[in-house]
This record gives C-alpha cells, sequence and structure tokens, in this order.
C-alpha cells in the first residue's frame, strides 16, 4: 500500500522528521478514500486481509492491550521520541517493565476497530499539561476537540489517589499472591486485575497517567470548560470514509437521537451496523459454531474483561451455538459479536 | 396402533411422556433435560424462541418473554387474576375482542392459547424427533381447579398446535394413576404438587375399576420455586450491596445471572449441605473496576429463608383437609409432585403434617407426564383395563334467591348424565325468572363461575312460591351442557347451550393454526438446511484438504486437470448452494461432493 504524504495520519509531530519519516515507511497506513464494500467483499471472501501477518494483538499487564510493534520498534519506547516513554513520574523509573507502546497507524479496519476500542477503554484523561498526543487515525477525531482544554480538577485527585495506592503498595510487603503476579508481569504473562492482587500494570499506567495530567503549578485558576462541539454528518462521512464505522455509527446514533427521520443518517447507521457485523462475524466463523471456555472456571475471575464480557462469558456453556448466545444475550447484537470476537481473540473462548 | 402423548403443560415447565412396550417413559429434549421450561419469547430480531433458550434471557428480555401464561389460559379480561398478571407480569397483556386476553411481544398480540401452543408445538416437536414419526393425538393436564372455559382454552391450544386433545385430564388424577400404575389400588391420598410456580393439594380416592374422585383441592397459584429463588436473590444481593454499596438489581445481566445461580444453588442444596455461588464479573464499579460475587449458601440458611413459604403450603394443607372432612389419619398415601418437593425440609414438613413418610416412589417432576401418557395409551388400547371416566370437574347449578348457588351436577359426576330439580318464584306476581348458571363448589354464588343466562317469561301472577318451574341440566358424551327451564303449569319453556369457550372464534383459532403450522415449516426447513449445510461444510473442508496433494499427483494429465476444474466446479456449487440457504440445492450437492471426496480420496491412497 502506498502511502501519500496527504494521506498520512497526523500521528509523529513530536517524531523527528527523519526518523519519522523512517517510521512512516514502516507502517501501514490507510489511504482514503476506503471502499467499504471492496472491504466487506474481502472479508466475506474469506481473502487474507492486509494485516494478516500482523502477529495477534497481546494483552498486557492489566488488561492494558499492547498493539504488537511495527516491525523494528523495540519493546518500550519507540525511537525518535523526544519524551521518553514508560516513565510514570520524573525521577520514577517504569514499574515492571511497562512501556507506552509505539504509535502505530492502521489500515486494517478491524486493526482500526481495536485501536479506537483501546482507546475507549484504556485511554486516560488528557490534562492540560501539554496537549495529548494524536494517535495515529483516532487523532483525526480528537482534532477536533479544542487543544486548550483546562486541566481537570479530578486529574489531581486521580493522582492523589493513585500515588497514595501506590506508595501503600511500594511499603507493604507482597503477599505471595501479589509475587507470583509480580513475576507474572515480568514474565510477559498477562494476570489480570483482582481486588485481591491490585493491577499492578494497570495502576501504574493509571500513575503515569496522571503524572502526564498533572496541572503546572503556574496554571491557577481554571478557565471554564468548553463542551465539545456536537457531532456532524460530515464528521459522520469522515469516519466511514476512514473505515472507522464504530465511531460513524456512534455519531450517527447521536444524530438520530436529534432527527430520528433522517434517512440518509439511518442508512449509514444501518450500513455501518451491517460491515461492523461482517468484521466481527468474519472473525468468529459460522454462528453455528459452538464456543468453549477457554479457562478453568476458578481461573475465570483473573480474566481482564468487564461484566459484559462477562455475562456474555456466562452464555458460553460448551453446548449453546453462537446464534443462540446472540439470542439469548438480551444485548444488541451487535454487541454481542463484537464481545465475543474479543474473547476468541484474547482466546478465552475457541469454538468446536 | 396411533400413538398418543402425555403432556403436563405446567407453569414453569413441561413434560411429554410416552407409553413404549406397555412402560411410560418420558421423553427428553434436544438439550438432554426431561422438561422445559414453559417460557415463549421474541427476540429483538423477531426469532421466537420456546423452552430452555428463552428462559435463560427471561430477565434480560422481559418485556418480550412470557412466562406462567398458565395463569391466564381461559380467563375473562376482567377476572381478578388477569387484573394481578396486567400490575406483576414484565410483559404486555391487553383487552382482546372478546373479553379475552392478549399478550403483546414485540407489537404483535398474541392470544393466551396461542403462547400455550407454541409451548404444547415444542412438546409435539421433542416427541416427533424421539419417536421419528408425526405425533397427532395427545392428553393434556390441567390443575383440578380449571374450569370449563380454562380446559376449553387448552384444547384450543392443543389445536393450534396441530394435536388432537383427545382428553383433558387432571393433575392430581394424572400423578395418582402413575402412582397407581400396575398396581391394583384403592386409596385415599393426598398430592402435594409443589411446582415452579405453583402449590396444589389435592385428595383423591382411588377407587376401583379406574375411578380417580378428587374430593377437594386446593392451592395458591402464586407461591413456587421461583419464589425460593427470589430469597435467594434477596440474600445474595443484600450481601453484596453491604460488601460494595451496589445494587445488583439495578442491572438485568447481573439480574439474569442471579436468578440462574439462585435456581442452580437451590437445587444443589437438596443434595449437599452447602454450594458456592460464584459469578465473576458480575459487575462493574463506579471506577469501571469489575466486581465478582463469591459466596457460600448452606442449606440451613435456605430453609430459614424460605421457611415461611413452606409454612404456608402446609396451611393450605390443613385448610384442604378440613374442607374434605377428612382426617389426617384417614390419608393413606401422601403423593409428592413438582421439583421442590425434593427439598428435604419440604419432605420433613409434609411428613410432619400428615404423621407419615411421603412415598418417593414416584419421579416428582416427571409423574403427571407419565399419567397423562398412561390415560392417552389406555384410550387407544381397547386392551388396557386402566380408563379413567370423564367426569364434570366442578359442581353445575344455578343462583337462586340471595344470591345462594344450588348445585344440581355435583363435582366428579360422570358424564353423560342429567339431572332435575324443582323451583318456585320468591316474590308475588313474579311474571319472569332469569336463570343464571353457574360452575363451581361455592355456596356463594358470586364465587362460581357463571356460563350463562337467560330468562322464562310468561308466568302466571301468583303469590310467591306458587309457580313452580322445572330446570332440567344435562350433559352429553361431548361435555356440552345443556339447560331448560319449564313452568309446569303452562309448559312454556326456554333453554340454553353451554359451550365452554375459551374466547378465540373458530376463524380465529383456524387462521392461528395456519401460522404455526408455517412456523413449524420453516423451522424444519431450517434444520433440515442446518444439517445439509454441516454435512456439506465438512466434506468441502475434506476436499480442499486433499486438493493440493491431488493437483501434485493429477497435473501431468489432461484428465486429472478436467477432474480438478470439476471437483472446483462442485465446490462452488455447493457453496453457492449453501449462501443462498437452499437445502434442496445443498443436499443435491452433498452427492457430487462425496463422490468427489471418495475420488480424491481413492487419487491420494493409489500413491
Amino acid at each position: 500500500m502506498t502511502n501519500e504524504p496527504e494521506d498520512k495520519p497526523s500521528g509523529g509531530e513530536d517524531q523527528d522528521d527523519d526518523s519519522a519519516d523512517d517510521a512512516e515507511q514502516d507502517r501501514p497506513t490507510v489511504a482514503p478514500p476506503f471502499d467499504p464494500v471492496a472491504f466487506a467483499q474481502e472479508v466475506l471472501g474469506g481473502k487474507p486481509s492486509p494485516a494478516a501477518g500482523t502477529p495477534a494483538v497481546k494483552t498486557a499487564p492489566g488488561g492494558l492491550r499492547q498493539e504488537p510493534a511495527p516491525r523494528s520498534s523495540l519493546e518500550g519506547a519507540p525511537s525518535g521520541r523526544k519524551t521518553p516513554l514508560g516513565v510514570g513520574k520524573v525521577g520514577r523509573p517504569t514499574p515492571l517493565g511497562v512501556g507506552r507502546p509505539p504509535l502505530p497507524t492502521y489500515s486494517d479496519p478491524e486493526e482500526l476497530e481495536d485501536a479506537r476500542r483501546r482507546s475507549q477503554v484504556s485511554e486516560p484523561a488528557h490534562g492540560g499539561h501539554g496537549r495529548p498526543t494524536p494517535k495515529g487515525l483516532l487523532s483525526l477525531a480528537n482534532a477536533r476537540i479544542p487543544s486548550n482544554l483546562p486541566p481537570r480538577k479530578e486529574s489531581t485527585n486521580t493522582f492523589a489517589a493513585v500515588d497514595r495506592e501506590w506508595e501503600e503498595l511500594a511499603t507493604s510487603p507482597p503477599p505471595a499472591m501479589q509475587q507470583d503476579l509480580i513475576d507474572a508481569i515480568s514474565r510477559g504473562d498477562s494476570p489480570p486485575p483482582t481486588r485481591d492482587a491490585p493491577d499492578l500494570a494497570a495502576l501504574a499506567a493509571a500513575h503515569a497517567s496522571a503524572a502526564r495530567s498533572v496541572p503546572p503549578q503556574s496554571v491557577t485558576p481554571p478557565p471554564p470548560a468548553i463542551l465539545p462541539p456536537p457531532p456532524t454528518a460530515q464528521e459522520m462521512n469522515d469516519r466511514v470514509s476512514l473505515g472507522d464505522y464504530t465511531g460513524a455509527l456512534e455519531i450517527a446514533e447521536k444524530l438520530l437521537d436529534v432527527d430520528p427521520d433522517d434517512e440518509a443518517i439511518k442508512v449509514v447507521a444501518e450500513s455501518c451496523r451491517g460491515i461492523l457485523k461482517q468484521m466481527y462475524t468474519a472473525r468468529i466463523g459460522p454462528l453455528d459454531r459452538v464456543p468453549l471456555v477457554m479457562v478453568a472456571r476458578d481461573q475465570l475471575r483473573w480474566l481482564s474483561i468487564d461484566h459484559r464480557a462477562g455475562f456474555v462469558l456466562s452464555l458460553v456453556d460448551g453446548v449453546s451455538s453462537l446464534e443462540m448466545i446472540l439470542d439469548v444475550s438480551g444485548m444488541p447484537e451487535l454487541d454481542t459479536l463484537r464481545i465475543l470476537s474479543e474473547l476468541a481473540q484474547q482466546r478465552i473462548i475457541s469454538f468446536r | 396402533m396411533e400413538k398418543v402423548i402425555g403432556i403436563d403443560l405446567g407453569t414453569t415447565n413441561s413434560c411429554v411422556a410416552i407409553v413404549e412396550n406397555g412402560t411410560p417413559v418420558v421423553i427428553p429434549n434436544r438439550g438432554g433435560y426431561k422438561t422445559t421450561p414453559s417460557m415463549v419469547a421474541v427476540t429483538e430480531a423477531g426469532k421466537r424462541l420456546v423452552g430452555h433458550i428463552a428462559k435463560r434471557q427471561a430477565i434480560t428480555n422481559a418485556e418480550n418473554t412470557v412466562y406462567a401464561a398458565k395463569r391466564l389460559i381461559g380467563r375473562k379480561w376482567n377476572s381478578p387474576q388477569v387484573k394481578n398478571a396486567v400490575a406483576t407480569s414484565s410483559y404486555r397483556i391487553v383487552e382482546g375482542p372478546h373479553n379475552d386476553v392478549r399478550i403483546v411481544l414485540r407489537d404483535k398480540e398474541f392470544s393466551v392459547p396461542e403462547i400455550s401452543a407454541m409451548v404444547l408445538q415444542e412438546m409435539k416437536v421433542i416427541a416427533e424427533d424421539y419417536l421419528g414419526e408425526t405425533v397427532s393425538k395427545a392428553v393434556v393436564t390441567v390443575p383440578a381447579y380449571f374450569n370449563d372455559n380454562q380446559r376449553q382454552a387448552t384444547k384450543d391450544a392443543g389445536e393450534i398446535a396441530g394435536l388432537d386433545v383427545i382428553r383433558i385430564i387432571n393433575e392430581p388424577t394424572a400423578a395418582a394413576l402413575s402412582y397407581g400404575f400396575g398396581r391394583n389400588i384403592e386409596k385415599t391420598v393426598a398430592v402435594y404438587d409443589f411446582g415452579g410456580g405453583t402449590f396444589d393439594i389435592s385428595i383423591l380416592e382411588i377407587g376401583a375399576h379406574g375411578v380417580f374422585k378428587v374430593i377437594a383441592t386446593a392451592g395458591d397459584t402464586f407461591l413456587g420455586g421461583e419464589d425460593i429463588d427470589a430469597r435467594i436473590i434477596d440474600w445474595l444481593v443484600s450481601g453484596f450491596k453491604e460488601e460494595h454499596s451496589i445494587d445488583l438489581r439495578q442491572d438485568r445481566m447481573a439480574l439474569q445471572r442471579l436468578k440462574d445461580a439462585a435456581e442452580k444453588a437451590k437445587c444443589e442444596l437438596s443434595s449437599v449441605r452447602e454450594t458456592e455461588v460464584n459469578l465473576p464479573f458480575i459487575i462493574s464499579s463506579g471506577r469501571n473496576e469489575a466486581l465478582h460475587l463469591q459466596r457460600t449458601l448452606t442449606r440451613q440458611t435456605l430453609e430459614e429463608l424460605s421457611d415461611d413459604l413452606i409454612e404456608r403450603t402446609v396451611d393450605i394443607c390443613k385448610q384442604t383437609l378440613e374442607d374434605a372432612k377428612l382426617g389426617k389419619d384417614e390419608i393413606e398415601e401422601v403423593v409428592l409432585v413438582g421439583g421442590m418437593t425434593r427439598m428435604p425440609k419440604i419432605q420433613q414438613s409434609v411428613q410432619g403434617f400428615f404423621e407419615k413418610e411421603p412415598n418417593k416412589g414416584v419421579h416428582p417432576d416427571e409423574v403427571v407426564a407419565l399419567g397423562a401418557a398412561i390415560q392417552g395409551a389406555a384410550l387407544v388400547d381397547d386392551k388396557q383395563e386402566m380408563v379413567l371416566l370423564d367426569v364434570t370437574p366442578h359442581a353445575l347449578g344455578i343462583m337462586t334467591f340471595g344470591s345462594y348457588f344450588e348445585e344440581l351436577i355435583p363435582q366428579n359426576t360422570t358424564v353423560p348424565t342429567h339431572r332435575t330439580k324443582i323451583f318456585t318464584t320468591s316474590r308475588d306476581n313474579q311474571t319472569a325468572v332469569k336463570i343464571l348458571v353457574m360452575q363451581g363448589e361455592s355456596q356463594r354464588a358470586e364465587d362460581n363461575e357463571l356460563l350463562g343466562e337467560f330468562i322464562l317469561t310468561g308466568l302466571r301472577r301468583a303469590p310467591k312460591g306458587q309457580v313452580e318451574i322445572e330446570v332440567t341440566f344435562e350433559i352429553n358424551a361431548d361435555g356440552i351442557v345443556s339447560v331448560r327451564a319449564k313452568d309446569l303449569e303452562t309448559g312454556l319453556e326456554q333453554s340454553i347451550q353451554v359451550t365452554a369457550t375459551s374466547g378465540l372464534t373458530k376463524d380465529e383459532i383456524k387462521s392461528m393454526m395456519d401460522n404455526a403450522k408455517d412456523d413449524l415449516v420453516d423451522r424444519r426447513t431450517s434444520e433440515e438446511f442446518e444439517a445439509a449445510k454441516q454435512e456439506a461444510e465438512k466434506l468441502i473442508g475434506e476436499i480442499e484438504k486433499l486438493f493440493p496433494q491431488v493437483q501434485q499427483i493429477v497435473a501431468s494429465s489432461d484428465f486429472g486437470r478436467d477432474a480438478i476444474e470439476k471437483a472446483k466446479a462442485i465446490v462452488d456449487k455447493a457453496r453457492a448452494a449453501i449462501e443462498k440457504r437452499d437445502a434442496a440445492a445443498v443436499k443435491e450437492q452433498i452427492e457430487g461432493l462425496t463422490r468427489t471426496h471418495r475420488m480424491f480420496k481413492g487419487v491420494v491412497a493409489k500413491t
């Protein structure tokens, strides 16, 4: 896939020009206009997707999913970055080897969907300390949000809370189970967070994000918050052309809340649903397959999933087919498909 | 000889049985369960779900899941039971065109017999899958207190499902029939039936020559195992709230899991002393942290939680014995029916009350369906000895002065029958009398069911008590009740024919039958397609695996290349047929695929 300069997502603003160019050459990028129909045919036709050779998404400690490094990137901070990543707070080393992953761009809409979801789950709230680094294609959506947002008060609280938790953790001797967890993280395993054994990696990441979001001391009274502008049909179309169907669907649904009779928006929403459904179905295969839980029952609680995924997982009984699970989940079909495909991707479920 | 299935159409669960080689057996459903939840749901995609699958989404899709339709069947819109259901049900209940009840699922109205028909159809399909042949006749059980309209509505449900309901029998009678099967017994038995949604106690006299007489029956249609589940859920929810300050009831997904877990725990505690309720990721906290529920429930706690509910059943038993004018010592056997009777505490309470150990020789979940199957087999087999006599389930009579009920045909009278009684006028110069035909056992007319009414006019003006009117009740072999009132002086007479009605017209039933038939055809076609698809896909997969090897082997010959092309074409055709969901075309291609597969295997094997 060729990369025209104007097609590049604005993902490397704090990189050196040369290294940025090199990095860009190494990264696949989306070249709009994207043809959703061709993509759908490709997915349904079973042809290998452009990302077929991409290694599977790995679950990083604490459930923060790490995108595999694009070819030559190193564990931890990618080259050419000014700000050292993996550093939680100035002067404090990155705990347990948790590095900030390099910032990739995505050519495969499936990858893009994953990235989008990850960004929703794990993206920390940006404070006023510098602009948030735009991340690949997602930055296009963020670009509309004013960059001079005031620092959020909660950030400080979050930081304080996290700091306290971190302090407690650092001062108390780790129980055996926690030591196991630390060892596992050091080995690169993916132990999940629990109440008993706090999620160290997530804590570290939260700590780092909180550190980034600490407002500079010179900034005193925060200006009134500026609300992001309401989404527009143009923005929705932009998302569609970028292959961000989840984002486009979200906007379409918001627009339909305002005007439920807008036929054009309805059509876009419907086609987004259709494409997303095809994407997820392509991942999990025919709906008559019977999923099986691959994690021992007593180990389930160590997984890094939310309660919705927990609910869907509870429906996987080794007898019910995917279709039956879709029927009984009581959730919108698309949500269930997404969760099932994520569970399959994380190898929590497999198929018979 | 035609096979007749016996169906226990329960409030919460249904069961189907058949007599095979003289032995009654319960037929398991596809999931291997011997009972199927009497639940019907329609999904967001408009798909109809019946049984276990409907139950599994009953809370997350509560508005479109019908449970306990049996509480509504054959009832009038303005009846108190319907009013209660309207107020308490999660699904929408509306008034039908004939003062009947309709249920709205995804904006479509269904009559109650139609909903019950979906459950009956499921039972029919289970039996057909098991027997490998079509089943068209059934005996269906109903509670002993069901009136004629409710019985007729159940019959209509059978008709809609494509079943000829050759007999409706009382549930306690079916249980007693199963209990007495193969034994010539004459006993007074109590049938204690504690099911998922209802509790019933019946006192029966099992007489010689197949006479099963229901002496008294009572119960609570809103007391069952589900109430005990609810107590467990309360216990789990409050424990979780104490620990995390989160109310799990606010989340439907959490509640669905709690419901399933509570029922499972309850069942387990019938055989073990404690069980663990483990629900990981039950909910997320405000900080997006997944929380888990893990608690140990002991049998003792469960008994404490359900103690008052069990006590209520004992009170009803006490009342029923008083109504039957029988002492505890006159009950010779207590038969336990319904899944809840597996609970040790219930068995102890029953034993404590009746002062004798209850009979555990019958399977509590299956005994009613087995009884129905026994009756079904007896009805089509002349050699079978035990045949239940067709009796009137309730007393029939008229309302008299002062709103009293005057009984003409007592409960449990064998039909056909007729009875006559003479009445007089209650006012001076009364020229007309209104005959209100009623059914029930209460002495107060308003407590009984009104079946119909008519007026006899032209009476002679005379002081009260002088004009005599003869009222005759007649029930023919088809169960149709005719009532005639005759002025003995003038010979003038008026009559009415009372036919039980479910609230549906014949045309409506016909239309519903057609719909149900279409649904069944669709379902069968879909199943046929799925089976063919699986077979075709398996063959395609195996052929594709062999392709590279075969290609390598036959590459040198034109004939071989041609064979490869043909094989590819067959695979493509099969794929196209699968894509079109055309079962016949897929089946057609299976033949070609099988041939190709065989040929490929042969080629590979030779090298």
